[in-house]
């Protein structure tokens, strides 16, 4: 818990380490690698930041060609 | 082949053991228990000398494992000299990768501060390594730590719930805790 406050982890992301420490401890084959979740987690998180960053840009240049007409 | 195999098996752990010791625990209990390297006890033996001495978990496990696999894995590797070898060789190899990468990645970090990349991996990261501490807990509540009669059960149980209590609400120091949870056990046994 103290670590869920360190990590600024909110009520969206909440039931990412829930079911990252329930899959790791399922002793599941192929899903309890912990290794999958650090690639997935990486590249989750990249993906999500630049899919809101091109959201930013398009919402950025739609609102400029408002304002020029 | 052991010796390769420990190799391959703490390259991993040293490439991919983000978040620092108790994040790491699950995939240190993965590779060395599920090789057969040694038994689920032994681990939670491992993780109490670990605590107990001074060093990041993963680094005094390497050194262990490395000591202990060879003699396990083959009775002419059973001479103090094949523990040795695979002592240095587990211990260089966990920790030359993490020293690389973070050597490289304080560099990266340094120039690319704002960058998309960077902050996108890390925000991905957080979660993750969170979910992987919650494991290491799991993990380390089996049958070695808790016993496997019901009054050892529920014993361990309340000494858990205890330490929780006093250091996440009563903010007592963990130190305490320790010796506190050390004393009740000495009491209840």
């Amino acid at each position: 818990l103290n670590s869920k406050k360190k990590k600024k982890i909110g009520i969206k992301t909440i039931w990412i380490p829930v079911v990252v420490a329930l899959l790791i401890w399922s002793k599941l084959p192929y899903v309890s690698n912990p290794i999958l979740y650090i690639i997935l987690g990486g590249a989750g998180g990249y993906y999500i930041m630049e899919r809101g960053l091109r959201k930013a840009i398009r919402e950025k240049t739609e609102d400029e060609r408002r304002s020029e007409k | 082949m052991i010796y390769l195999k420990l190799i391959w098996g703490y390259l991993r752990i040293g490439l991919f053991g983000f978040g620092g010791g108790y994040a790491m625990l699950a995939l240190i209990e993965r590779i060395i228990v599920g090789n057969g390297w040694i038994t689920e006890t032994m681990f939670t033996d491992i993780v109490a000398i670990s605590q107990m001495t001074p060093g990041p978990i993963g680094i005094n496990s390497a050194t262990y494992i490395g000591y202990v696999a060879p003699g396990v894995s083959s009775p002419s590797f059973s001479a103090p000299i094949w523990g040795i070898l695979g002592s240095i060789l587990c211990t260089l190899v966990v920790v030359v990768p993490s020293y690389i990468l973070t050597l490289y990645m304080s560099h990266l970090i340094q120039r690319h501060r704002d960058s998309t990349i960077v902050k996108g991996i890390f925000s991905g990261l957080r979660p993750v390594v969170v979910g992987m501490i919650a494991s290491a807990a799991l993990l380390l509540m089996n049958e070695a730590n808790f016993g496997s009669q019901t009054q050892e059960i529920v014993a361990s149980v309340l000494i858990c719930i205890g330490a929780f209590a006093g250091v996440y609400w009563l903010k007592i120091h963990p130190i305490l805790i320790i010796i506190l949870s050390g004393i009740a056990g000495f009491l209840i046994y």
